[in-house]
C-alpha cells in the first residue's frame, strides 16, 4: 500500500533522512515512535505529499503522493498535529467539505460526532481545540479514505474522550485501510496499534509487529537478581522491578509500549539481534 | 475522472472556498462601501465648486482598485504561510490547477465585478446628492458618473495607448503569484520585489542605451525607431518593422498576466508545507 523507498529528506541544509525504506500495508494500525525532532511528523509529511523527497521514492496505492492529483487526495485523509478548521458551523463544514469524498458516510460522522458528545449543529469557532480535533477525527474516519495518517492526535483530548477516540478508531478498522498513527502518548493507544515502528536520528531502530514482540519479549515484575541481569532495560517502583527480557518461557505478557519505547531506544543493539535471530 | 480538471470538483471549490471566507468577504464589502462614501463626502466638503468631479471619481477608481485589488491578491493564498492552513488547502481533494482556476475566479473576476458594482453603486448615489443637495452661491458643475471602461491613462507611444485595466490585471496577477511565493507579508514583499525587478530594468535600460547604442533617442514610438545623432544633417533613423512595436504592445496588453498565472500554477503545484 505504502511503499518508501531509500528516501532522503532535509530541511535546508538539515538533513532528517538518509535512505530510509519501509512499506506499510493496509489492514493494519501502525505506531510510529521516536523522540522530538526524529522525522516522525516529516515522514508523515511526506506520505501525504505535503513535503518533496530530496532522493528515494514515496508511493501510496500507486502514487505518487507531490504530484497531490485529486485522485490520490481523496484516497488519504490526514490529521495533523497543528490542524485548521474553519469557522463555520458543522453543518455546512460536511455540506462543504465531504463533498470532495465519493465515499465519505454521512452516518459514520453523526455516530462519531455523537461518541464524542459534540452538538451536530454547533458551530465551529465556538470551539475548544480539543473539540475541534474530535470533530476532525471524526471526519478523517468518515471519509473512508484508504490510508488515514494522524499526528499526535490524541493531544488535547481529555481522558473521556481518549476511551472514545479508542472505540471509534477501532470501530473504523478493515482490511483495506492503513491507518498510520505518530505519538508520544502510547499508553492512550497500547491496544490498537498492531505494528510498532521506532525511528531515531532519521533511520528505522525498530519495526515489528505486536504479536511477534509479545513472543520474543516479556514485559514483568521481577524481584530477583537474577531476572535482572537478563534484563534489556529495568525500571524500579515500589512494588518491585519492572523489566523488558527475552521470553524464554513462552509466557504471554501485556505489551507495555512506554516500556518496549525505553527499552529500544537505550539498548536497540541487543534486542535487534534477538528479533533478527 | 480527469485529474486536472473537473468541472464538478472546481464547483465544489468555488462553494467551499465562498463558505470558508463569505463573513470575511462581506464585512470587507461594507468596509470599502463606509471608506468610499466617506472619502467622496470629504471631496464634496472641500471642493464644492466641483462636486464629484470626473478626475476625483476616477482617480477614486483606479487607485482603490490597484491598493484593494493587489492587497486582495496577495491575500489569497496567505494560509500557505501557515502549515495548518497550508495542509488543508494542500489536501483539499482538486487539481492545482483547479485551485488556481478558483483564485483567478475570486480574486480577479469576481473581486472586479463586486468592486465595479460598490463603487458604481456609492458614485451613483454621491453623483445624484452632489447634484441635489449641495448648495453654494457660487455656480456648480453637475457632475455625472464616468464610464471607467473608456478611461486610458498610460500612453504606450504616440498611436497607442494601453488600457488601465489591462494593466490593472497585470499587476493584480504579480500579486497573486507574491502570495503564494511569500509566506508572510506577501504585499509588502511583493511590492518590495517589483521595486526591485524595475530597478535592474531601468538599470539595465540605461546601461544598454549608454554603452551598446549609438549617441541618439527614440523617436516615433519607443523601442522600435532610434534615430542616430552625428552632426545634426546626417542623422541617421534606424527602425525595426512596426509589428515589432505591434507584438510587444500585445504582450504588454495581454500576455503579462497570463504568463504570471502560469508561474503560479507551478509555483502552487510545488508548494509545500
Amino acid at each position: 500500500m505504502i511503499r518508501i523507498h531509500d528516501l532522503s529528506f532535509a530541511y535546508k541544509k538539515k538533513a532528517v533522512f538518509e535512505g530510509l525504506s519501509l512499506q506499510f500495508e493496509a489492514g493494519h494500525v501502525y505506531g510510529l515512535l521516536g523522540k522530538n525532532g526524529t522525522g516522525k511528523s516529516s515522514l508523515l509529511l511526506n506520505i501525504a505529499g505535503l513535503l518533496q523527497p530530496k532522493a528515494g521514492t514515496v508511493t501510496v496505492n500507486g502514487f505518487t503522493p507531490f504530484e497531490r492529483l485529486p485522485a490520490f487526495l481523496e484516497s488519504i485523509f490526514m490529521v495533523p498535529e497543528e490542524f485548521y478548521l474553519p469557522d463555520i458551523p458543522i453543518p455546512d463544514f460536511i455540506k462543504y467539505y465531504a463533498a470532495f469524498y465519493p465515499h465519505f458516510n454521512h452516518d459514520k460522522f453523526k455516530n462519531h460526532i455523537s461518541v464524542f458528545e459534540i452538538p451536530a449543529d454547533s458551530t465551529l469557532q465556538n470551539m475548544s481545540y480539543g473539540q475541534k480535533k474530535k470533530v476532525l477525527i471524526s471526519f478523517a474516519l468518515a471519509t473512508n479514505a484508504r490510508v488515514l495518517l494522524m499526528d499526535e492526535p490524541t493531544n488535547g483530548l481529555d481522558i473521556i474522550s481518549k476511551s472514545q477516540f479508542r472505540r471509534i478508531l477501532a470501530e473504523a478498522l478493515d482490511e483495506e485501510r492503513c491507518i498510520i498513527i505518530s505519538t508520544h502518548q502510547v499508553k492512550d493507544l497500547e491496544n490498537l496499534i498492531d505494528r510498532i515502528t521506532i525511528i531515531d536520528e532519521g533511520k528505522i531502530l525498530f519495526d515489528e509487529n505486536v504479536d511477534e514482540i509479545t513472543k520474543k519479549l516479556s514485559f514483568r515484575f521481577v524481584y530477583g537478581k537474577p531476572d535482572l541481569a537478563t534484563a534489556f532495560y529495568s525500571e524500579s517502583s515500589l512494588m518491585g522491578n519492572m523489566i523488558v527480557g527475552p521470553n524464554m518461557e513462552g509466557e504471554e505478557t501485556k505489551l507495555d509500549l512506554e516500556l518496549l519505547y525505553k527499552a529500544i531506544v537505550t539498548n536497540s543493539g541487543q534486542i535487534t539481534q534477538l528479533f533478527q535471530s | 475522472m480527469n485529474q486536472f480538471f473537473s468541472f464538478k470538483r472546481f464547483a465544489l471549490l468555488v462553494m467551499k472556498h465562498w463558505a470558508d471566507n463569505k463573513k470575511r468577504y462581506t464585512l470587507s464589502v461594507l468596509a470599502f462601501m463606509g471608506v468610499l462614501i466617506a472619502w467622496f463626502v470629504l471631496m464634496m466638503l472641500t471642493d464644492t465648486h466641483h462636486p464629484m468631479a470626473e478626475n476625483v471619481q476616477q482617480m477614486t477608481f483606479f487607485f482603490s482598485l490597484f491598493i484593494v485589488g493587489t492587497f486582495f491578491a496577495s491575500q489569497y493564498f496567505r494560509d500557505l504561510g501557515s502549515r495548518a492552513k497550508g495542509s488543508n488547502f494542500l489536501l483539499v481533494p482538486a487539481s492545482a490547477f483547479e485551485k488556481l482556476l478558483c483564485s483567478l475566479l475570486y480574486s480577479a473576476l469576481l473581486f472586479f465585478i463586486v468592486f465595479t458594482t460598490v463603487f458604481y453603486m456609492v458614485d451613483f448615489l454621491m453623483v445624484t446628492i452632489s447634484n441635489n443637495l449641495v448648495r453654494t452661491d457660487q455656480p456648480v458643475e453637475k457632475a455625472r458618473v464616468i464610464n471607467i471602461f473608456k478611461v486610458i491613462l498610460v500612453r504606450f507611444n504616440t498611436d497607442s495607448t494601453i488600457n488601465l485595466l489591462l494593466f490593472y490585471f497585470s499587476f493584480q496577477s504579480a500579486f497573486l503569484l507574491g502570495s503564494v511565493y511569500f509566506p508572510k507579508y506577501s504585499f509588502i514583499k511583493t511590492t518590495i520585489s517589483g521595486f526591485i525587478a524595475c530597478f535592474i530594468i531601468f538599470c539595465c535600460m540605461y546601461f544598454f542605451n549608454g554603452q551598446l547604442l549609438p549617441e541618439g533617442d527614440y523617436v516615433k514610438g519607443f523601442l522600435t525607431s532610434y534615430n542616430v545623432y552625428v552632426d545634426g544633417v546626417n542623422d541617421h533613423l534606424v527602425q525595426v518593422p512596426a509589428w515589432i512595436g505591434e507584438v510587444f504592445r500585445f504582450l504588454m496588453m495581454y500576455a503579462i498576466a497570463p504568463y504570471l498565472w502560469i508561474v503560479t500554477y507551478y509555483r502552487l503545484k510545488e508548494k509545500q508545507v
